[in-house]
């Protein structure tokens, strides 16, 4: 979960619990995913159990999480409407709310992050308003990188995922030769993605989270030229994704034919930037295994997991780090190791050996020289029946899954 | 790329149209471009074939009722109107609108440029 809509959904949980809104409730969630585990996981430390989960996947239905059971939405009808407190944190959280009038819930749906500030499901005059100022602002945005960039070709990428990013800069350059454009500019959400963009040697714009999608709505709804949304999820008006319920499509085909259009035997440009990488004490060349236990979007494994991982690597002699960000904790007895991603390629060839999660910083280290494992909880990608480890698959690296979820 | 303040007003006509005709009361409203009437014909034939409950079908092309699809004529400004309100935000869940590059930047035409899925397998697994 990204540390800004964690922060918030805390924030709001707080205010929730200061006001009594949670006291005698039973306390449903909507939409199974890293986040709602998360907000399971928060609710617990504050004593606050969860009584379902709902989730429209019938692949995930009937799967547990730390004693909550996943359920079809409709499951919704088994609790007393006065009692229950639907919570959500998902960009499907219009959708769910509609869902949820639909079967006849009149109860309290609410949002605890903003994960989608496109829809809105009416047309009231007030809203309209509201969505008239916001695409002026979008405009204004384009206007201001217009001015910086007249001539460039945007590739923009809405989302803030490391790996999103990975793949649209990976296939830009085929794609810019196929459409002979001249210079782009990425534009990507503040944070890492900006980073990553510049791995590609790619003139790199960073956005906060409110004036990315601003942006993209102006540029869906006044149809900018010389641009490209570069996303295989994104914006709603594309309905790309649901290829998926049909049809196997991985995530860089994703990138390479849906996305760019480019045939299918068109091969990713690896990045050509990074930064020296300074060794920390302790770190032994070709003997670090450095673990990455953390991820934004997929669920993530238990810790005793990893500390296991951590511990078998140490008996056999190996120096393990841990890779981490922001307020994350290292794996006990690891180094912790805080990097830029400029220097993550060449710590990973430095120490020997990398592990992690399925993440973004995976896609960042397709091109390292060392060994590479990438372990996957075994669970399905996003509303599709697809597993992540198939949607996922990392060529030329030990896949592993955890089935123990 | 459209005069802003055209858009937004022809964005007010699609919300009037939207409201004017309950659209949201109903269930799905498939809304088919002038420039994609080439997709007519085989939106047909998957909606016959799923034989699914009736859609309203809104269309400036002349459209037979059938037992699966109610068609409402529509103008060339209430077109503009609905594709500009989809754009401004996503107002419903309801519209569907079969096309393969509108609203602007669709890309799922590139499915099809790629040779991963026919047009009707598009309309049916992707569009629907």
């Amino acid at each position: 979960m990204e540390p800004g809509r964690r922060s918030e959904m805390l924030q709001a949980l707080d205010e929730m619990e200061n006001s009594g809104r949670l006291l005698g409730r039973s306390i449903v969630i909507f939409g199974h995913s890293h986040a709602s585990e998360a907000l399971v996981d928060a609710l617990a430390a504050r004593g606050y159990a969860v009584c379902a989960i709902l989730d429209n996947n019938p692949a995930k239905q009937g799967a547990v999480y730390r004693g909550v059971p996943l359920m079809a939405p409709e499951g919704v009808r088994a609790f007393s409407q006065s009692d229950v407190l639907v919570l959500v944190v998902s960009r499907f959280f219009a959708a769910m709310q509609a869902q949820l009038r639909t079967l006849g819930y009149a109860g309290e749906v609410l949002s605890l992050a903003v994960y989608d500030s496109f829809a809105e499901y009416t047309v009231a005059a007030r809203v309209l308003a509201r969505r008239q100022a916001r695409v002026r602002r979008g405009a204004a945005t384009l206007a201001q990188i217009r001015a910086q960039w007249p001539q460039q070709h945007l590739v923009v990428c809405p989302h803030g995922a490391l790996g999103d990013v990975y793949l649209a800069m990976a296939f830009l350059p085929a794609y810019r030769a196929q459409h002979r454009l001249g210079p782009a500019v990425a534009v990507t959400v503040q944070g890492g993605c900006q980073a990553v963009a510049r791995l590609f040697g790619q003139e790199a714009v960073a956005l906060a989270p409110h004036a990315m999608d601003e942006l993209v709505q102006a540029l869906l709804f006044t149809g900018a030229g010389n641009c490209i949304i570069a996303h295989h999820d994104l914006p709603y008006t594309d309905r790309i994704i649901r290829y998926l319920d049909h049809h196997m499509l991985g995530f860089d085909d994703y990138y390479r034919q849906a996305v760019y259009a480019l045939p299918a035997g068109t091969a990713p440009a690896a990045p050509m930037h990074s930064e020296a990488f300074t060794p920390k004490a302790g770190l032994q060349p070709g003997n670090t295994v450095l673990l990455a236990p953390y991820a934004k979007s997929v669920v993530s494994l238990p810790t005793a997991f990893w500390q296991a991982l951590a511990d078998g690597h140490r008996r056999q002699g190996h120096c393990v780090a841990t890779l981490v960000f922001g307020d994350e904790a290292p794996l006990p007895g690891t180094l912790p190791l805080c990097l830029p991603i400029a220097q993550m390629i060449p710590a990973a060839e430095y120490a020997g050996h990398f592990i992690g999660i399925r993440s973004g910083l995976c896609d960042v280290l397709r091109s390292a020289r060392c060994e590479k494992t990438v372990v996957f909880p075994s669970c399905y990608y996003s509303t599709t029946p697809v597993k992540v480890d198939t949607f996922f698959h990392m060529d030329g690296w030990e896949n592993i899954v955890y089935p123990g979820l | 790329m459209q005069d802003m303040e055209t858009r937004l007003k022809a964005a007010e006509h699609g919300a009037r149209f939207w409201r004017q005709n309950a659209l949201e009361a109903g269930g799905q409203v498939l809304l088919v471009p002038k420039a994609d009437a080439e997709l007519v014909p085989l939106l047909l034939r998957v909606l016959h074939a799923r034989a699914g409950e009736r859609v309203r079908l809104l269309s400036q092309l002349p459209l037979e009722e059938t037992a699966f699809v109610a068609p409402t004529r529509i103008s060339q400004q209430d077109e503009d109107g609905l594709l500009a309100l989809y754009t401004l935000y996503a107002f419903t869940q309801k519209l569907v609108v079969v096309s393969f590059r509108l609203p602007c930047g669709r890309k799922v035409h590139h499915l099809l440029q790629c040779g991963l899925a026919t047009p009707e397998e598009l309309i049916r697994t992707v569009l629907l």
